[in-house]
């Protein structure tokens, strides 16, 4: 697979604060590539760069196999943005926006038409045509967003948290449609601080912080590159300090929390966890209520490399 | 103290553009008081000879004759422009009245029906004022030839006469040989710096806080819409007292001892600041009305443009006409500018008090009334805004 | 380009604060002007002054010069002293003559009344002078001369010159038309608002679809200058009904709006991109621009294009507004073209060197910060 984009050794500085610090990522053509950080990590920095829209200090940006300026224009032919911010035009409406911005990439009016009528049927606005941004929701307006980023079925899709105050219906629609551009060959870039969201469609994942890359691969390998396995949670339990004592050292438990009502421990990956935890608190005549068992998420990973949380 | 300090460093963030309108608009006002005491003509308004042209076709003793009787009282230049050139010479009022003396002049007196050729500026008064003199000097050689006299004789006996002066008395009470200290047509131009500077950063500021949703924010808070309103009334107090102060150092420097000499500088100070006063309660008002920020600019500007014509800044109070000058009496410009021409003409009478002082005091006590009614007018405004929301 | 050219016009004519704006303004205080002094735009006539006359000698030969010239050059009214020095004091005569043997006048202070009243006594006191003179050196002569003075028919000729005679408080309508069409700079400044990356969102999206920088700006401005040019056309059909002086056929008005309008948005436009601070502050620049340029070329004082001419010609070559109302003056004033065509040159030059520069800018532009 051929890289659609190459960064190398990026630096880049807002006066004494350093944005993004020899950030190093490849993306790959055909991938859903994650950019999970807290706020601040250098997200939106790193796509504003790639999109030659900041000036950087150091390294290099390789778009499409050659750098990106801001007169790169057949370049820009192929990439379609959807910002953080909602960028449209106050004063038209939904489908004149849509049909704006695609007509500034199609020029044949005929396919244009085509174009601008699936991407409203894509983001679901068909009721909404004739109204203009103020009269939408936020939901909606996200969803107009999008729309003109994308109408024009671009090779290279970035996407700066895209789903910010958006519901949860709609969020859940947008992460589908994403999906289906990227079956129909765009490769997407998708910055986000939702794990979930991010574990959800991404293919691969650069997880940053203070502008550094500290960790890369599929969700799968970055799962595999922490010690916890496996999650536990015991609810409406009542210790004493020698069972708590006990209880850590259990085969594979590495962490144990109890705030005096629900017991948290963190195991290493291993197959009879949970077995062996309810088999001692039964040993021991150990009242409880619920329990449940989670595997790690993404914010485990973060929290493990960085030790705070991605919510931060 | 809070909503107060929000003020104040709003203010502050807008005091990059505030200190460049300042600085324009006091170079403007600056400008304007030279050019109004330096012009050729300030309107028509006072004026103690006329600029003339001359043509000499004629060039004899009497055409010559004629040209040493009018430089006697006015300013007369023999020119060769161009028609083209003499037109916009009049139309800046550089020149007041063209003479072109025709070949056979002098013949034409002493038979008794000289037509000398004169195009008049723009000011009737002026070009009467010409031809009367013109007229005059023609007859007194037609009497005088009448008389026997030679032409040398004529011309001679006519500049003798012509050398008595009437017995006229000015009246000076202004101290100044019948003019103004410059910077009283300083002072005349200060509403027009107070109200633009003030117009446009007030209004900026307000429309922060008439945003959406700062509004509301500012509703959820626990400060009552008094203490906010009390507390922007302070700061934007401080703001205008800040201007004031770089406006009368500037003229202070500007003018040195003939300003800070003058015996009724409290009094200057005291007019400046109520117009000040009334220039910031224009501005409250123009910030409550306005949520637009494109709409503020364009509104400050007739707002403190109107005001300065009609109010009688740009054009003086005795150019309005009667309707005007009695719709003037609305705006605190007229008032001010009114203690301005008693402060500037009167000022022995204003030290003896009397009519005039009172005629000034009213001045200030109507511009403080407008003061106070504008902010009453914006306060219910706001209200009245709230009430809708 | 006709699709950007659509969608811009179609956003800018729907942003009502913005084009609204920009054309009642000027309308506004195209009013405010005509109310103030719209009764001195024509050459003003003649009113006699208010004289006021003390009598203490009366049979004074002066007294039959004022009777037979009251009501032409001065309107009299007899008074004694105390009530002339009130009179005067509440303005009700510009000078008071006390006649007896000797005739003297009080005037307040010198002004064009004051010299027609001390004009008046002069000549009275110069013909006697005269009258002395002749009957000193040539008595014989007396009744010629006497004879000489009641039938001349000595007088003036009023001519025009080449070109008309106006009311410099024209020049205020011209430098109002000077500062509407500098006004354009705020569509301008809001064109590049919606262009450039690091003031708008919208911007940001702009600047990375593929599309040419010049035909942004372009579209932009050729969008903006349509809307201005018909909001200029509206004030000129609105002063022209309050009265002013617009000389010109109407081809050649036009032609001075369209150029005013590009200047005024090209120069917007250059604000827009050159200065690298808000939105806001932007505005506020336009605003302090626009009448800085206005107030040079006389929107407050109606001498200032004429003192400016004096003292720094080449700022009334240069500055907008001054080119403005002088292809107005000129058309007015002028026969010859060649003045107006200088002017509007000079404006659509200052235009294309302004876009240029925009484009420049803007062109390979990115950014520290947005």
């Amino acid at each position: 697979m051929t890289n659609i984009i190459e960064i190398n050794n990026l630096v880049k500085r807002y006066k004494n604060i350093v944005a993004l610090d020899h950030l190093n990522l490849e993306i790959k053509e055909g991938e859903i590539f994650g950019l999970l950080g807290p706020n601040g990590s250098g997200k939106t920095t790193s796509i504003n760069c790639i999109l030659s829209l900041l000036n950087y200090d150091k390294g290099e940006i390789l778009v499409f196999g050659k750098p990106l300026n801001p007169d790169s224009y057949e370049s820009k032919r192929n990439i379609g943005v959807v910002f953080q911010n909602v960028a449209v035009f106050d004063k038209l409406s939904v489908y004149e926006n849509i049909d704006y911005f695609c007509g500034l990439y199609i020029k044949d009016k005929k396919e244009r038409k085509i174009l601008v009528n699936e991407a409203i049927d894509f983001v679901e606005l068909n009721e909404y045509r004739k109204m203009k941004p103020k009269q939408l929701s936020g939901g909606l307006l996200r969803r107009l967003n999008i729309a003109c980023g994308i109408a024009h079925k671009p090779k290279l899709i970035l996407m700066d948290e895209p789903t910010v105050a958006v519901d949860p219906q709609s969020r859940n629609q947008i992460l589908e449609g994403i999906k289906k551009l990227n079956k129909n060959g765009s490769t997407i870039i998708y910055t986000s601080h939702y794990m979930e969201e991010v574990e959800q469609i991404c293919t691969r994942i650069a997880i940053i912080d203070h502008g550094r890359c500290i960790a890369l691969g599929s969700k799968e390998k970055l799962k595999g590159m922490i010690n916890i396995g496996e999650k536990i949670t015991v609810e409406t339990i009542a210790l004493s300090d020698e069972q708590l004592k006990q209880i850590k050292e259990l085969e594979n438990i590495f962490d144990v929390n109890y705030d005096g009502e629900i017991l948290k421990i963190a195991s290493t990956r291993a197959a009879q966890n949970l077995v062996n935890m309810l088999n001692y608190l039964q040993k021991n005549d150990i009242q409880f209520g619920k329990v449940y068992t989670e595997l790690p998420t993404l914010n485990d990973v973060f929290l493990e490399l960085t030790g705070k949380e991605l919510r931060d | 103290m809070t909503v107060f300090k929000g003020y104040l460093q709003l203010i502050n963030r807008n005091k990059g553009i505030g200190l460049i309108y300042l600085f324009i608009f006091i170079v403007m006002t600056f400008i304007l008081q030279n050019a109004f005491s330096s012009s050729p003509d300030t309107g028509g308004f006072s004026v103690t000879s006329i600029n003339i042209a001359v043509v000499d076709n004629d060039d004899s003793i009497m055409s010559q004759g004629l040209i040493d009787y009018l430089k006697r009282d006015n300013n007369v230049e023999l020119r060769d422009n161009t028609d083209e050139e003499l037109v916009e010479l009049m139309y800046y009022d550089y020149i007041d009245y063209v003479v072109v003396i025709p070949k056979g002049y002098e013949e034409a007196v002493i038979k008794g029906d000289a037509k000398v050729d004169v195009t008049k500026g723009s000011s009737m008064i002026r070009g009467v004022f010409g031809d009367i003199s013109i007229i005059e000097f023609s007859n007194e050689m037609h009497v005088l030839k009448a008389a026997g006299y030679t032409n040398e004789e004529a011309v001679e006996s006519a500049l003798i006469a012509s050398a008595e002066k009437a017995d006229v008395e000015i009246l000076d009470s202004s101290g100044n040989n019948g003019t103004v200290a410059e910077y009283y047509h300083f002072m005349r131009y200060v509403p027009f710096l107070y109200l633009g500077v003030l117009c446009f950063l007030v209004g900026n500021v307000m429309l922060e806080f008439r945003k959406d949703d700062v509004k509301r924010r500012i509703k959820c808070g626990a400060i009552s819409p008094l203490t906010h309103g009390i507390s922007s009334f302070v700061a934007f107090m401080l703001l205008s007292l800040l201007i004031f102060i770089i406006t009368w150092v500037t003229s202070g420097i500007f003018y040195g001892n003939e300003l800070l000499s003058d015996s009724n500088l409290g009094l200057i100070l005291l007019n400046t600041m109520v117009m000040l006063a009334a220039a910031l309660s224009i501005s409250f008002l123009i910030g409550v009305a306005v949520k637009d920020d494109n709409a503020l600019s364009g509104i400050a500007n007739v707002v403190s443009l109107g005001l300065c014509f009609i109010g009688g800044v740009f054009v003086p109070l005795e150019m309005l006409g009667g309707f005007m000058k009695n719709v003037a009496k609305f705006l605190p410009t007229y008032w001010y500018e009114n203690n301005v021409n008693i402060l500037a003409w009167h000022p022995e009478l204003l030290e003896q008090g009397g009519v005039v002082l009172e005629k000034y005091n009213m001045g200030i006590l109507v511009q403080l009334s407008m003061t106070l009614v504008l902010v009453v007018l914006a306060l219910v405004l706001r209200r009245m805004q709230n009430k809708a929301e | 380009m006709k699709l950007s050219l659509k969608y811009s016009f179609l956003n800018t004519i729907r942003e009502f604060s913005v084009t609204f704006w920009c054309g009642v303004f000027p309308l506004i205080l195209a009013t405010l002007f005509y109310l103030s002094f719209g009764a001195y735009l024509n050459n003003d006539e003649f009113e006699p002054v208010n004289t006021g006359v003390v009598i203490e000698s009366s049979d004074s030969e002066f007294l039959e010069v004022l009777e037979s010239i009251d009501g032409e050059y001065i309107n009299t009214k007899e008074y004694n002293l105390d009530d002339a020095k009130d009179a005067l004091g509440k303005g009700d005569i510009n000078g008071y003559y006390i006649v007896s043997e000797d005739i003297s006048l009080k005037v307040p202070s010198e002004g064009v009344s004051a010299s027609i009243l001390s004009g008046i006594l002069s000549s009275y006191e110069k013909n006697i002078t005269l009258i002395k003179d002749i009957l000193a050196n040539n008595p014989e002569n007396l009744d010629e001369a006497l004879a000489a003075m009641e039938g001349s028919e000595i007088g003036v000729n009023d001519v025009s010159l080449s070109g008309k005679v106006i009311s410099v408080n024209n020049q205020f309508f011209y430098a109002l038309i000077a500062m509407a069409c500098l006004y354009g700079n705020f569509l301008g400044t809001f064109a590049i608002n919606n262009i450039q990356a690091d003031l708008s969102p919208l911007g940001m999206r702009r600047s990375v679809t593929p599309t040419h920088k010049m035909q942004v700006i372009l579209s932009e401005f050729i969008t903006n200058v349509s809307i201005h040019f018909f909001n200029l056309i509206v004030l000129i059909i609105y002063i022209k009904l309050l009265g002013v002086v617009l000389g010109g056929n109407i081809g050649l008005i036009l032609i001075v709006c369209l150029a005013g309008a590009v200047n005024g948005v090209a120069l917007g436009m250059l604000i827009g991109v050159s200065c690298k601070k808000s939105a806001n502050f932007k505005t506020g620049i336009s605003l302090a621009v626009s009448m800085s340029l206005s107030f040079l070329a006389g929107l407050m004082f109606a001498g200032m294009k004429g003192v400016v001419q004096v003292k720094a010609p080449i700022v009334n070559l240069i500055n907008p507004a001054a080119l403005i109302s002088d292809t107005f003056y000129s058309m007015t004033v002028f026969d010859s073209m060649e003045r107006f065509t200088m002017d509007i040159a000079i404006l659509l030059a200052e235009t294309v060197v302004m876009l240029l520069i925009s484009f420049i800018i803007v062109r390979r532009e990115r950014y520290d910060s947005i």
